[in-house]
Parts: structure tokens; sequence; C-alpha cells
């Protein structure tokens, strides 16, 4: 417990740093005033918005400021078009990236987990050798020509799903209108993520295979199913929530993209309209929520660590 | 240098006999060759030319990979494309190891408190994601192909340092590392005649994985409008151009698609191949 307290108390030297590191990036990044006001404002009007936005401060007081503001909840105003407060607009469009993400976590996984153990019952075989051929070709593939192809296959020419957007009401209100805009989103990026997954955990599984209790298991006459599923899977694990702690990642930026593709009214479409638009405020915001996530996945796998295999521990000591 | 080749033989005698990894070299040199070649068959006159009587050709014997909206010959854009596509590749992942080399070599060697900064700034950058970074560094440079490369090789060094600085901290308890110190070489003499070449390959399988990275987030980059402007071509660009044109016109985002597709493969079998051929515990 004491040492989970410690892990999170690291994450705040880090989480301190990535906000000093972008926010500097986007000092860098230029003069906001030229694209916030039209092309023949006065002198006055662009001193007085420099102002009112501290530009005529040096960095580290408008960085100072910047983080006591971020503390008492205010993460400042978006520089571009409607001037809307960034901390609401991320608020309201974090569920749209969440449901996106869990769906498809819930897909790759299923996807992969059902890959692997099909391939690992005749490793060789026909169906192990055409899986591992199609992996490699998912793993190498752009996601955003995926989802432009499936775009054209399945919304274009068969009609079965709508190209963008992200359907009408919140996801509980109206679940078919969602889970339709869902598919090609969720399919664009799962199958990647499911083709890295599938790979980690055929290879753990063919491991496992070979080891003493999954030979005494047989030896006792369990139905290869039984053992597959019952022995080899549950010691396979360890490995794959390694890997789905990065692919979480993963996940995180391939939505950067895979929102845009699909105009999907996330975070990550946000993000690229905002670092394209040097708009500094939401680039802060979107980036520090992200760090945030990261890390805390990476602290959750290692937790999970220890709840799945009771031999790791937080410290990495030995027993006490 | 005769021990060298040697062991460079018997890697090279592995390596043969791995069918998908000489598929890799094969199209890897093919699509250098075929680099090099734009540089006669597709000048940039012929990739701008617009010719908007021929406008979204589907493939023809004219023009095989058909024309775009300004009807520009999609095949020698593409062409083009692998161009720039292998020069981004190569050249982020030699900034990106060259800065990882230099910070990971001195930490490990070191240690004490220039490894605490090295490694402080590491987890800093490794806290979000790869393509993020490489976006924010690149809208903080500015949009065009040079700011993207640069951000590229940035936003890469810090699993480069993390990499090699493992690497060095259990090279450095091997003997001879002892003995160079014993016959008073210094610490320079020791990172770069004993530690680096040892991290040779290591570096070369990484270093080609990583080129599928760096050419995967260029068409990214390119993809966003943050790579090369228009109207130089560049694979992710063709692509953003095809995703507007998918209503009226299905061939355009194929091509380029493919070409990635073609390209990640080809350093895919490569790194693959080479990480079995340099490790001594794999045998075929």
């Amino acid at each position: 417990m004491q040492l989970l307290l410690k892990r999170i108390l690291l994450m705040i030297p880090t989480l301190f740093g990535v906000s000093v590191l972008v926010f500097f990036l986007m000092a860098i990044s230029g003069d906001p005033v030229r694209s916030l006001l039209p092309a023949d404002a006065s002198r006055e009007q662009i001193e007085a918005v420099r102002k009112e936005l501290h530009l005529d401060k040096p960095i580290y007081i408008r960085y100072g400021m910047w983080l006591n503001d971020a503390f008492h909840g205010n993460l400042g105003k978006s520089y571009t078009g409607s001037n809307l407060p960034v901390a609401p607009e991320l608020l309201r469009r974090l569920p749209a990236t969440l449901e996106l993400g869990v769906i498809t976590m819930f897909f790759a996984t299923l996807l992969s987990v059902l890959v692997a153990v099909l391939s690992v019952r005749k490793p060789g075989g026909a169906f192990d050798q055409t899986a591992r051929t199609v992996i490699f070709v998912f793993l190498a593939m752009p996601g955003f020509w995926l989802g432009i192809e499936l775009i054209i296959l399945f919304s274009r020419r068969l009609g079965w799903f709508p190209p963008a957007g992200q359907g009408e009401g919140s996801f509980w209100a109206n679940i078919p209108s969602h889970l339709a805009h869902l598919a090609l989103p969720a399919i664009t990026l799962g199958v990647g993520t499911a083709a890295s997954l599938c790979r980690v955990l055929r290879a753990s599984l063919l491991e496992v295979l070979h080891s003493d209790f999954v030979r005494t298991a047989r030896a006792k006459g369990l139905s290869s199913n039984v053992v597959l599923i019952r022995h080899a899977l549950r010691n396979a694990l360890i490995p794959f929530i390694t890997l789905s702690g990065l692919t979480i990642a993963g996940l995180l930026e391939g939505s950067i993209i895979i929102e845009s593709v699909f105009a999907w009214p996330g975070i990550g479409q946000w993000m690229v309209d905002a670092i394209k638009g040097r708009d500094a405020p939401v680039v802060m915001a979107g980036v520090l929520l992200t760090a945030v996530i990261y890390s805390a996945v990476n602290l959750v796998v290692d937790v999970l660590y220890t709840v799945v295999d009771p031999r790791v521990r937080l410290d990495g000591g030995a027993g006490r | 240098m005769k021990e060298f080749l040697l062991s460079l033989r018997t890697v090279w005698v592995k390596f043969r006999r791995d069918k998908a990894a000489i598929g890799g070299l094969i199209i890897v040199v093919a699509l250098a060759i075929a680099a090099l070649l734009s540089f006669w068959l597709a000048p940039f006159s012929a990739v701008a030319a617009q010719d908007l009587t021929n406008a979204l050709q589907p493939p023809s014997s004219a023009h095989w990979m058909g024309t775009d909206q300004f009807g520009r010959d999609v095949g020698l854009r593409i062409l083009y494309g692998a161009r720039i596509s292998l020069f981004v590749g190569f050249v982020a992942v030699a900034i990106g190891m060259s800065i990882g080399l230099l910070l990971g070599t001195s930490a490990g060697y070191f240690g004490g408190w220039w490894d605490t900064v090295v490694m402080r700034i590491t987890d800093i950058m490794l806290a979000f994601p790869f393509l993020l970074l490489a976006l924010a560094i690149t809208a903080a440079l500015g949009p065009s192909l040079q700011n993207a490369l640069l951000a590229l090789g940035i936003a890469s060094f810090p699993s480069y340092t993390r990499l090699v600085r493992g690497s060095v901290l259990s090279l450095r308890e091997e003997n001879y590392i002892d003995a160079a110190k014993v016959a008073g070489a210094s610490a320079n003499r020791i990172m770069f005649r004993h530690l680096i070449p040892n991290l040779f390959g290591t570096l070369i399988v990484y270093g080609t994985l990583r080129v599928s990275t760096a050419i995967l987030a260029e068409a990214g980059l390119s993809y966003l409008g943050l790579g090369a402007q228009p109207p130089t071509p560049t694979w992710g660009g063709m692509l953003s151009e095809g995703r507007d044109y998918i209503l009226f016109f299905e061939w355009m985002p194929l091509f380029p698609g493919l070409a990635i597709l073609l390209t990640v493969t080809g350093f895919n079998l490569l790194g693959d191949g080479l990480r079995d051929a340099l490790d001594p515990k794999t045998r075929k």
C-alpha cells in the first residue's frame, strides 16, 4: 500500500516535467495573437489582446500563472474560433474517446484471445500459418488507410455502416445508432491492436504449453480444451497484461488520427485541430490528460501483476 | 578485422536460410532502387504538373495507377514519395539513434547525477505517446519536411537512450572493461572503442524496426498536413487527399496505402530476420 502511494507520488514530477516541456514547445511555436485578430487590427487592439493573454510577461511567469489556474480547475480558454473554456470542453469530449477506447479494447481482446487459442491448438497448421501472415500485414498497415478503405467498402459500397460521426444522444439512450457508428472506427483501431496482442499471447501460450504442469494436467486425462483454457491461458496472461497496458497507450496514439478520419467527436480530433491551429491551452490540456492516463495505466498494469502472479512484488524484493 | 568478417559470414549464412528475411531484404533494396530511379523518372516538374482534362482517371495503360484530382500521375507521385519516405525513415532513425547513443552510453557508464538527469528527461518524454510528442514538436517548429524529420528524431531518442543505457549497464561489468580501465584507457576510449561497438548488433536490429515506425509516423504527420507541404508528393499526403475524394473516386487512396504497407512490411521482415541471425541463441 505504501509502495503504491510512492508510485503515485512519483507521477507528480513526471507530469510537472511534461507540462513544462509542452508549455515551452507551444511558446516557441509563435504568437497566437495574429491568428486571433483580423489582419487589419490596430496596434492598440493587438497590445490589448497580448495583455489579456499575459503574453507581455516572461515565459516563467506565464507558466506559473497557468499552473496556478490549472490547480484551480481552470485550464484557460481556447485561442481559436469560439474562445470556449478548455476544461468543460475537455469533459464534454472525454466520453466519446472513452466510448471508442473501451469498445475497441473489448473487441481487440476478444479477437486476439480467440485467434491465439485457435492458433496454438495446432502450431504450424493451416490456421496458424494464415493467422501469422494476416497479423504481420495488419502490423504494417497504417490505421488511417485501413479506415479509408473500410469506409469505401462498408459505407460507400455496401451501405452497412455510417462513414462518420458518433450517433445521436448518449450511448445508453441510443445504443443501436452508437454501435453502428462505432463499428468502423473500432474495427480500424482494433485489428492493429489485436494483431500485436495476438502475437504476444500466441508466443506465451506456446511457452506455457511446454511446461510441466500442463503435461501433468494432460497426464491426468483432462481434455485438451480444458488444459488450454483453464491451465495454459491463465498462466499465459502475464505478458498479455503488460502488453494490454501498452496497448491502451497505443490506442490513445491511434485515436489521435483515427478520430480525424471518422470525424469522431473526441479528444483526438480536437487535439489535432488544436496542434494545427497552435491553440496552446487546448494542446496543454490534451497532452496532460494523455500523460495522466498513460502513467495511470502503467501503474495499474504493475498492480495487476501482483494480483495475477503473487510471485511478483511492487518493490521487486523477496517476500517478508 | 578478420574475426569481424568471419562473424559477418556466420550471420549471413544464418540470414540466407530465412526466406522471410530475404523477402524483406529484396523489398527494401527494390524500394531503394525505386527511390534512386525517381530522380530520373519522376522529377519534381513532372509530379507537380497539372493536367485537369485528365483528372481522376482510374488505372490505364497511360497512367498505371490512375490520376489524382489535378490529373497528376499517381504512379510517378508514389515513386517520388518513396524517396521522401525512405529519406525520412533513415534520417529520423539516425538522429534519434545518435542522440540516444550519446546520452545512453554516458548515462550508463558514468552513473551518478548525470544518469539521474538523463533518465528523468527520458521518463518525461516517454510519459506521452510518440506520435503526440512528434505532433507537438512539429507544431512548435512549423509544418515542413525538415521539421517533421527533426520532430521524429527528437521524439524517438528516449527509447534509444533507455535501450543503450540498459545494455551499457550490463556491459560495464564485463572483465574486458575492467582490463581496459586497468590498462589506463580514458573514459572516452572505453565508451567509443569498447562499449559502443558491442552495441552495434542490438542497434542494427532495433534501428531497422524503428525505420518502419518512422515511416508510419511520417505518413501520419503528412496525413494531418504537418509533413512536407503540397505540391511535394508524400504517401501520407496522398492518402489525405484520397480521403477527401472517396465520395467521387475510390481509386485514389489505394496505391499510396499499398506503398506504405509494402515498405513497412519490408523493414519489419528485414528487422526480424536480422534479429534472428544476430542472436546466437536462435538456430534454424
